[in-house]
């Protein structure tokens, strides 16, 4: 029976202001893309979801146990890559990856063959015996990735891991998601759609700390049917409907400007898009008006 | 103008300056009390053999301010002249002749000098405490460090794109180098000063500053206030230069080559001017040197002319023209290499070298264990084996400067060496039968005395040597009989010493002994040396532990460690190890210098006698030895050092950054125990120092 992590009516308060309502959804294996603009709540469900915080209310079950009743065998299941790059400038990369097999309980042989391995996969075997304070952004971010992928954990929670990559290492590592989450569970919070529109088994879209909509990729894609549409026209034309539209996304084609717009019901004159609907569309129709999801 | 400004004004910077001079007064106003308190105790101890140190000292001060200084000025004169005399005849070495025509030259100057008597005590203090020295260091060794790192980032290369980014802001910074080099000595030098004064009472600074014995060699015309304004000067020049020569050699290599030639050149000159002797054929190297100029006092506490081809040079004037000549060395090398030329990029083969020694550590250095990578980032990462390398040359330098002296007469030792131990009948019998035998001794020296007033009384005055001879016996008599009486007094006490233990057995049924208590009393007592210990103690526990937690906040890396499955519990017990650890290192070290001087100069002995034996712990409702209560004491010791440690680790634990925890610790912990330590009562409740000493009497 495949692993099931189940997040139940969860919520979480500051003072009044509630920064997740009631959130229910299951996690099944395979990448579950989250999405949502900044203050969404994204972070405070991830850090609920490592027991980084106490929850408000509802319950987070692992194949129907709470995880706050699992402790330390729930954080031996999980593998997370926080947003901010927390990684120990005065360590050498390899170091800092020894350091954290041993803070997984991890026996030194594993640690030893597994971080070599780890190393490898996101590309700074050249850089290991480096002290991780002279790394790029780029560079940091892999070796974060390296640590939660340590002691193959079957739930991995990402926050932003392609975040500061270059395009090759960012399709890689994104291939290595999309290799390892065959039998795991990953839950990937991105602000670029394109690193989840072709890995995501499922997304889960969060709105003021409230899920607006878990589906596969498919299923939102037909739902966004007929609210996706463009308008044509010459630039000044354009130009003044996206007053009208400032959501709306402005395109050059070889036949002139379109502003594509994400509205239900579509405005007059503006053609519905049937045939290259992407993800970054659904987005833009459920998350419009927010601030830059992700 | 903004970037002194900047520099110089930024709350950083004053919290750094404020934090350098509350560790000096810390350490000072102990250092001041100590000298105090071995005083007294060197002075009361002497008195106990009927020798009054305190009226010999001051008598010497008078002869020298009086006669003895004349007369050295005239012996030097002649003594020159004798030389040149002789140097003429033999004509053999140029350099003798011309050095004792110089030195006659030069003390020719202070004829007719005019000494005044003064409190020099304070002065003495300000002279011979050298930590301050390199605490001076601290401010701008960091703003250089923060300059550095500023060069280092996005904003180093923006700041060198603007128009007067380059050549004009790095005058500025060296100015502002210079400036905090001035504020630095200003503030540390003047603090001690002041401390001196408010607890000596304030020298007279008018004087010439030869009244001061230790002056005695000066050859320069000055008052006291004269050469305090001198020695500041000079430690304002050392400061900077060896400030700036640092910043060029860190700016223009790689990190870690920097250091070491740093440390290498600043290393050995600290060397030479510490070990070569003044009249070694290289004492050059002695005074031609920074730490010299930093030194300052020796150029006016002592004479020497160099020879410098053939030719004497007075070292004073030979070291300001070497330290001038570093200065625009600096300044130049500063406005040129790190101004003007294109910033250095880090050398791919010291890069190559460095990750070398990395694989070599990871290979043949393993860690895996949690203890031991929590034992790595708190020992090597956060620079703990540097702390504690630095607490332990505290530590020795502490064993060295303490003096123990415990008031005991002959007598009493006397009595000591015969009863120490066991109380028996036998020995109560003894002790009792010498007490009486030296009554006994008075009772016929004073029929002796009668006798002999009789026999003066009988003697013709006329015959002087036979009055003579009777006034002598009489007088010897008198003598014996003052002695005896000293003899009984401190008998009878330890006799009476003894009875009331052999009672308090009786009554109790707990052994008591009789032993030495004077030295116990030392060590069990609040004094400034133990005061010192732990003053280098608590700074131990601050620097060691206060990045413990925010090394794990910075970046909100405990976010990720804590989503580990040993991330919570299983690092608070690593780290808890670690600190317990070297807690107890630093406890047992520390007090155990303050420990073994009372063993070795107090003659803590009988450690194997019951604690009961001592009135203080007589009310102990158990059995226990005195060695055992001095491993009590040590563990009460031990919990009062984790208790504060227990602060240091919440306050770190609430701070985001190692610099934010140290500065926090350092105001909660370290300044009321400093300002207290100095003399504010208020404040004696906020003590750590006080509580750390674990004192069990007052």
């Amino acid at each position: 029976m495949p692993n099931k992590l189940e997040i139940r009516r969860l919520s979480k308060q500051y003072g009044d202001f509630h920064a997740l309502s009631e959130v229910s959804f299951t996690l099944e294996p395979g990448v579950t893309g989250l999405l949502g603009a900044n203050g969404a709540g994204k972070s405070t469900l991830m850090k609920l979801m490592t027991d980084h915080m106490p929850r408000s209310g509802g319950e987070i079950l692992w194949n129907g146990t709470d995880i706050l009743k699992m402790g330390r065998k729930w954080r031996a299941l999980v593998g997370y890559t926080p947003q901010l790059q927390g990684v120990y400038d005065d360590f050498t990369a390899k170091r800092f990856l020894y350091y954290m097999g041993a803070l997984k309980g991890m026996p030194r042989r594993e640690i030893r063959t597994q971080t070599d391995e780890m190393l490898e996969a996101v590309n700074l075997s050249d850089a290991a015996h480096k002290k991780i304070g002279t790394f790029s952004g780029g560079m940091r971010q892999r070796v974060l990735l390296a640590s939660s992928l340590l002691g193959k954990p079957p739930v991995l929670i990402l926050d932003e891991p392609t975040a500061g990559l270059d395009p090759e290492e960012r399709i890689r590592i994104r291939n290595d998601i999309a290799a390892l989450a065959r039998d795991r569970i990953v839950l990937l919070a991105t602000h670029v759609v394109s690193d989840i529109a072709c890995i995501a088994k499922h997304v889960l879209l969060i709105r003021r700390g409230k899920v607006i909509a878990f589906d596969t990729p498919q299923n939102l894609l037909a739902d966004a049917e007929g609210k996706i549409g463009e308008f044509s026209g010459t630039y000044e034309e354009i130009q003044r409907l996206q007053a009208q539209y400032p959501n709306g996304e402005i395109a050059q084609h070889k036949d002139g400007f379109v502003l594509r717009v994400a509205e239900n019901p579509l405005p007059e004159g503006c053609m519905p898009v049937h045939d290259n609907l992407t993800l970054e569309d659904v987005c833009h129709l459920y998350l419009k008006g927010e601030r830059q999801y992700g | 103008m903004a970037e002194l400004g900047r520099l110089l004004l930024s709350p950083k910077r004053l919290i750094i300056l404020l934090m350098a001079a509350v560790i000096n007064l810390a350490l000072f106003s102990g250092y001041c009390r100590n000298q105090r308190e071995e005083s007294l105790a060197y002075y009361q101890s002497m008195r106990m053999y009927g020798m009054n140190v305190q009226s010999e000292e001051y008598r010497q001060r008078k002869a020298y301010l009086e006669t003895e200084y004349a007369a050295y000025l005239d012996y030097v004169q002649n003594q020159s002249k004798t030389q040149s005399i002789l140097g003429s005849l033999t004509e053999k070495n140029d350099f003798l002749n011309r050095n004792a025509e110089k030195t006659t030259r030069d003390y020719a100057r202070l004829t007719g000098i005019t000494l005044r008597d003064g409190e020099n005590r304070g002065i003495n203090a300000v002279r011979n405490y050298k930590i301050t020295d390199y605490l001076l260091l601290i401010a701008p060794l960091l703003l250089i460090l923060e300059l550095l790192a500023d060069a280092d980032t996005a904003a180093g290369d923006l700041v060198r794109a603007t128009k007067h980014g380059r050549v004009p802001l790095c005058a500025w910074r060296i100015l502002a180098v210079m400036l905090l080099s001035a504020a630095s000595v200003l503030l540390l030098y003047g603090g001690n000063l002041l401390y001196t004064c408010k607890f000596w009472g304030q020298p007279d600074f008018t004087r010439a500053v030869q009244s001061i014995p230790e002056f005695q060699y000066c050859v320069m015309r000055l008052t006291v206030g004269g050469y305090l304004l001198g020695a500041a000067a000079l430690k304002i020049l050392a400061l900077t230069v060896i400030s700036l020569l640092i910043w060029v050699i860190l700016a223009r290599m790689h990190p870690v080559l920097g250091w070491t030639v740093s440390g290498l050149v600043f290393g050995s000159a600290w060397l030479m001017h510490r070990l070569i002797v003044p009249t070694a054929g290289l004492n050059h190297l002695k005074y031609l040197n920074v730490f010299a100029a930093l030194d300052a006092d020796i150029f006016f506490s002592q004479y020497c002319n160099l020879n410098c081809f053939g030719r004497p040079v007075g070292f004073f004037g030979a070291m300001l023209l070497f330290c001038m000549i570093l200065l625009l060395l600096g300044i130049m090398l500063c406005l040129w290499l790190i101004g003007y030329a294109y910033p250095k990029k880090v050398g791919a083969r010291m890069e190559a070298l460095k990750d070398r020694f990395a694989r070599f550590l990871t290979r043949h250095l393993p860690v895996h264990t949690l203890l031991g990578f929590e034992g790595w980032k708190l020992m090597i990462a956060q620079k703990g084996m540097l702390i504690l390398l630095i607490a332990g040359v505290m530590g020795f330098s502490l064993w060295q400067d303490i003096r123990v002296y415990v008031p005991v007469n002959a007598a009493t030792e006397r009595f000591y060496a015969l009863f120490s131990g066991e109380i028996t009948r036998e020995h109560i019998e003894r002790a009792a039968y010498i007490v009486s035998g030296e009554a006994k001794s008075i009772a016929r020296s004073r029929t002796a005395l009668a006798r002999a007033y009789l026999e003066r009384a009988q003697t013709d005055e006329s015959d002087v040597s036979a009055m003579r001879r009777v006034n002598r016996h009489i007088s010897d008599i008198q003598g014996n009989i003052q002695k005896s009486q000293s003899e009984l007094y401190y008998y009878s006490k330890c006799l009476n010493t003894m009875l009331s233990l052999a009672q308090y057995t009786k009554e109790t049924g707990r052994d008591a002994w009789f032993i030495r208590p004077e030295a116990y009393t030392v060590l069990f007592q609040d004094s400034a040396a133990e005061h010192r210990c732990c003053t280098v103690l608590l700074l131990y526990l601050i620097f060691s532990f206060s990045g413990i937690c925010a090394y794990d906040n910075r970046y909100d890396t405990r976010m990720l460690l804590r989503s580990t499955k040993r991330g919570r519990l299983g690092l608070f017990t690593a780290q808890t190890v670690w600190v317990m650890l070297l807690t107890a290192l630093a406890v047992t070290g520390l007090h155990g210098v303050y420990l073994l001087h009372m063993m070795q100069d107090a003659g803590l002995e009988s450690l194997d006698a019951p604690a009961q034996s001592l009135k203080l712990f007589q009310w102990i409702p158990f059995s226990v030895t005195m060695r055992g209560i001095l491993v009590l004491h040590m563990l009460l010791r031990y919990l009062a050092a984790l208790a504060v440690t227990a602060g240091i680790c919440i306050v770190s634990r609430c701070s985001r950054t190692p610099q934010k925890a140290l500065l926090t610790a350092m105001v909660i912990f370290l300044l009321p125990s400093a300002l207290a330590e100095s003399g504010m009562e208020q404040l004696q409740m906020l003590n750590v120092i006080r509580r750390l000493t674990c004192c069990l009497q007052a």
